[in-house]
């Protein structure tokens, strides 16, 4: 465990920063297709592309 | 969080998903090629309107009661069950059945071309897509298979609430999206299966929260019938059924329905006496005018006999939450970048219940305070 306390402590807000991002721009994407063509559908795609840009990017920084 | 909390969590999370990971599974993957069906069904020639150029259904055509009479003439004996628009082509469908109350499998859908009026023949059916659909919709166990994989989709829903506690003591020592490909397999798993499952979190909620609201659908509707349908059409009550042959002229009843619709496109009718009208009635359901309600069908209920209108009212509440589902289960509705993000949320989607499978699969023999411990520290103490 030494190796683990050496480490800070998160704060909860500090957790699911991100994942909360992520989870609000999933549903503001979900509903602007839903509410309209065009414009509305370029912006969800958009906001739906950035939780697959998040694993991207996780994946590239993988520690091996 | 202390050790105790996250062990309820875990024995939620752990329970909820053995429960359902293997439907999901199913469901994740039979909902992979459903997603561009459209798509498969244009490629395979079964997009039957792609060929049909002209005015759409929804908006004018040939006279429907000629179009009835053809739809009748080729299934003598049966009675009309559904009539069904496009407003994209000219295709119309009519359903037909032995009774106006017989079920699903004795129906027919015939194709039509209603600027022609040309006969299409009954809709291709039993193909790979169609035993697709079925395996996902019910299993081919009907209603009670789809209660059941509703009830699997609340499962899913828990095993995400769970999950996402869980997410917060595993994580406090670990920076977002840390993937630690090369300590051991089961490190490994573990942060594929939280970096996937918190970054698709909102998505996988609303496809299973809506997935589930799907599976309730025939109840749905049936309490629709049972309560304001009942009341829509209070005046009728204690009435006869009225027989197919006193069904008076379509093209009135949707006059009389586009009077109170004006502007509006239908999208079907209802014979009497079906899952979806009254015993007397045409119940005309209309599309809403803007992109959203589009999805919220309103119904026009006309007089079969006498093609005046009798009531039109919004459906309640539960039945508009069903009707915003289907988009939403579906991802049909943001042409075909959406279904390409549809499918690869699906897929990170199976690899959060295939780590799981692993994680929970993997070193079976440790004990409910191993794992606890594993989560608490967020598998840090774990060794190489």
């Amino acid at each position: 465990m030494t190796g683990a306390r050496s480490r800070s402590r998160r704060s909860l807000g500090q957790v699911f920063l991100m994942p909360a991002i992520l989870a609000l721009a999933s549903l503001a994407g979900l509903v602007s297709g839903l509410t309209g063509d065009g414009v509305r559908d370029a912006l969800s795609w958009a906001l739906l592309t950035l939780p697959l840009l998040a694993i991207a990017i996780a994946w590239r920084r993988r520690t091996s | 969080m202390t050790r105790r909390t996250i062990k309820s969590w875990f024995l939620i999370h752990k329970w909820t998903s053995i429960v359902s990971t293997l439907f999901l599974l199913m469901l994740c993957i039979t909902g992979l090629p459903l997603i561009f069906h459209d798509e498969i069904e244009a490629a395979l020639g079964e997009d039957a309107e792609a060929a049909l150029a002209g005015e759409a259904s929804s908006a004018g055509g040939l006279p429907l009661d000629t179009m009835l009479d053809r739809a009748l003439a080729e299934r003598p004996g049966e009675v009309p069950l559904f009539m069904a628009f496009s407003n994209d082509s000219p295709l119309l469908t009519v359903t037909t059945g032995p009774a106006p109350d017989g079920p699903g499998e004795a129906m027919t859908l015939l194709f039509f071309d209603r600027a022609t009026g040309e006969s299409l023949g009954p809709a291709p059916g039993g193909g790979v897509m169609d035993f697709l659909l079925q395996l996902h919709t019910d299993m081919f166990l009907g209603l009670p298979g789809m209660l059941f994989l509703g009830a699997m989709g609340v499962f899913f829903v828990v095993a995400i609430v769970s999950g996402v506690v869980l997410y917060a003591p595993f994580m406090r020592r670990l920076r977002f999206g840390t993937l630690r490909t090369a300590r051991s397999k089961r490190v490994k798993w573990l942060d594929w299966h939280n970096l996937l499952g918190a970054t698709t979190l909102a998505w996988a909620l609303v496809v299973g929260v809506t997935g589930a609201i799907n599976a309730f659908a025939d109840p749905l509707v049936e309490q629709w019938q049972d309560s304001e349908l009942a009341d829509m059409t209070a005046a009728y009550e204690g009435a006869a059924p009225l027989p197919p042959e006193r069904y008076g002229s379509l093209d009135r009843a949707m006059a009389s329905a586009r009077a109170a619709q004006p502007g509006l496109n239908p999208q079907f009718i209802a014979f009497p006496g079906g899952d979806w009208s009254s015993r007397h009635h045409y119940a005309v359901f209309f599309q809403g005018g803007t992109p959203l309600t589009r999805h919220l069908l309103t119904p026009a209920l006309i007089d079969a006999e006498t093609g005046a209108l009798t009531d039109m009212r919004a459906m309640p509440w539960y039945n508009q939450a069903l009707m915003l589902s289907k988009p939403l289960h579906f991802g049909d509705y943001g042409a075909l970048p959406l279904k390409i993000l549809w499918a690869l949320l699906d897929l990170a989607t199976i690899v959060v219940l295939v780590s799981g499978l692993c994680l929970w699969l993997g070193k079976r023999g440790r004990s409910t305070d191993e794992r606890v411990a594993e989560i608490a520290a967020g598998a840090v103490s774990q060794p190489a």
